[in-house]
């Protein structure tokens, strides 16, 4: 997944599937990130800065978690239920406001907004099975936790 | 309380009913979910929910579907699964939002087999049952109830647009015409009410809040007969007067003609093996994956040696080696006993175990190359090579490149770890020279 990102970013900027919204962006993998109000250091799997930002505007910041689940063995309300619980965490975690602890990121300050949160299913497994079924808890996920956008890769 | 799911059962098609309608959230929700359950209840019959799970399973009564509703409440929402324990499997879903969202009451039934759908009056019963609870939850977009094949075959709900556009416009359009139909007010105003009330079909009615309820057969299970697309293309023809008729029925047909039952004859080597991918495929996909596999046959292994070719060991301190090489198949053990504890055993169904697991992770494109070709090959090669020895009577001829290992059993040698790395390609080359052919040939080989 970290490597189609980089691909995606190597392109140009009208090419791009998933940074179309950066000028130049830059992959930082595991980074580290605190948040005001919860204890302790969650590492997100990808965060996306703009390397280029307008003048006088702060960098762009973009967060994506990546999760392999077989859903194969999931009945429909676990599965959307799963998704909804995935979603939460995304948006607690890697989304809002963060403090970016990677000392080389530091200049972004110590409060940055993420402006986009996606969560990422990833693995084969999740695409056979019940494409209406899949549809409706990304659905039901994405209405309940606004601001996070959920991907089937 | 054992929960029957699909997983357990043979893999078949089956029926599922997607169903969005409004419901009142100011009144009591056990007035308001009343109609729901005795629609369930009266028309159900043979899938009728056993098992009602919130936060933990029980068994279905209506107190029990209160007290699970009350238990997964959260600020907006609410969801139950209903179950059985027996045949014919149900996936069900209750799920309910309340304001600030849109109220809005959905309904998942998943039955499975299809077939439970072949008798007229169980399928007229089905609709009976969701014509009630469109009469009481306003379905204000799209409901439907079709196979999974179809809807598979159909790219059903993209219809061959792409994610962001599923998303952003749903079912905005007759894209297609499933078994069931509820058209909303929108799509009703769309096509004109009444060109749709006049649609060729088994069933079309008015609901009470302008939808239409459509049927296009009177069995879900016959969908693919030539009569039930004849139906289907007429009708969906009539509501999207712009499609040309032949065309449209040309595809059904094709799709009916890709779910005729193949008769599997696999290679009897590997056909345990290809049964396993068979069954993982997705339903549409598993004719046609028969019929490759019937046509198809993995090479001879070439990993073998006449007896009197064999290489002589080359290795200081046999016995290290052959240690070595135990402790190599020792490595495979632990990467996938968690996901194959056959693995354990060292029997040749395990290397069939194996050679699924690794087929169906996708295993040589998803991990990086360095570490299949460092960890995982010396560990497949160590332990193919383990059960030729612990089944076949085999034995170690060490050499000092892994590859040039060789394995005595009868009058040949065999080079598990040559094979390992073959086997490592791709995907495709995990059947090619699959652990589970080679044991076979062996074993005939023995003498």
């Amino acid at each position: 997944m970290v490597a189609l990102l980089r691909a995606d970013a190597a392109l140009p900027r009208a090419q791009r599937l998933w940074l179309r919204d950066f000028v130049d962006p830059r992959i930082e993998t595991c980074v580290g990130v605190a948040k005001e109000g919860q204890p302790g250091v969650r590492f997100v799997d990808v965060l996306v800065i703009e390397d280029r930002p307008p003048v006088g505007q702060p960098p762009r910041v973009e967060s994506f978690s990546f999760k392999s689940r077989n859903p194969s063995l999931l009945d429909d309300e676990t599965l959307a239920g799963q998704m909804k619980a995935d979603a939460r965490d995304a948006l607690r975690y890697y989304g809002e406001t963060l403090n970016i602890r990677r000392p080389v990121l530091k200049y972004l300050g110590p409060k940055v907004p993420v402006r986009r949160v996606r969560l990422i299913y990833e693995g084969g497994e999740l695409k056979p099975r019940d494409p209406k079924a899949l549809r409706e808890a990304i659905i039901e996920a994405e209405e309940s936790v606004k601001g996070v956008e959920v991907l089937v890769q | 309380m054992k929960v029957l799911k699909f997983h357990d059962l043979n893999p078949e098609d089956r029926l599922r009913l997607s169903f969005k309608g409004t419901f009142n959230p100011r009144a009591p929700l056990e007035r308001e979910l009343e109609p729901f359950l005795h629609a369930l209840e009266t028309f159900a019959g043979d899938w009728m929910p056993e098992v009602i799970r919130g936060k933990r399973h029980c068994k279905y009564s209506r107190a029990a579907i209160w007290k699970s509703l009350e238990e997964k409440r959260d600020e907006n929402s609410t969801s139950i699964g209903l179950y059985r324990t027996r045949g014919p499997a149900l996936d069900m879903t209750l799920r309910l939002k309340f304001p600030p969202r849109a109220p809005e009451l959905y309904i998942w039934v998943a039955v499975q087999p299809l077939s439970v759908f072949k008798g007229e009056d169980r399928c007229r019963e089905f609709v009976d049952m969701v014509r009630a609870w469109a009469s009481h939850y306003p379905v204000t977009t799209y409901a439907d109830a079709n196979s999974l094949a179809e809807d598979q075959l159909a790219d059903a709900p993209n219809y061959g647009r792409d994610d962001a556009t599923t998303m952003r416009d749903g079912f905005d359009k007759i894209y297609e015409v499933c078994w069931l139909n509820i058209f909303g007010p929108k799509l009703v105003e769309a096509v004109g009410r009444e060109r749709m009330l006049s649609t060729p079909a088994h069933r079309v009615e008015e609901l009470p809040n302008g939808s239409i309820l459509l049927i296009i057969w009177p069995t879900a299970a016959d969908f693919a007969t030539e009569g039930a697309r004849q139906a289907q293309a007429r009708a969906h023809v009539h509501l999207r007067p712009e499609l040309d008729f032949d065309t449209v029925l040309r595809t059904l047909r094709e799709r009916s003609a890709a779910l005729v039952p193949v008769e599997p004859r696999f290679h009897p080597d590997v056909a345990p093996l290809l049964s396993r991918v068979v069954d993982h495929v997705a339903i549409a996909e598993r004719q046609r994956k028969v019929a490759e596999f019937n046509a198809w046959q993995p090479p001879e292994p070439e990993e073998w040696l006449l007896e009197d070719a064999a290489l002589p060991s080359d290795v200081p301190d046999p016995k290290a080696a052959c240690e070595h090489y135990s402790l190599l198949a020792e490595h495979l053990v632990a990467l996938m006993h968690t996901k194959v504890p056959s693995v354990f055993k060292e029997i040749p169904e395990s290397l069939t175990d194996v050679d699924f697991q690794f087929w169906r992770e996708d295993f040589p494109r998803v991990f990086e190359r360095r570490n299949i070709d460092e960890h995982a090959v010396p560990a497949v090669g160590g332990y193919l090579g383990e059960v030729l020895i612990r089944n076949l009577g085999g034995q170690w001829i060490p050499r000092k490149k892994l590859e040039e290992a060789q394995v005595r059993v009868g009058d040949r040698v065999w080079l598990p770890f040559l094979r390992a790395h073959r086997y490592m390609r791709s995907r495709q080359s995990l059947l090619d020279y699959s652990l589970t052919q080679l044991y076979r040939v062996a074993e005939r080989h023995r003498g």
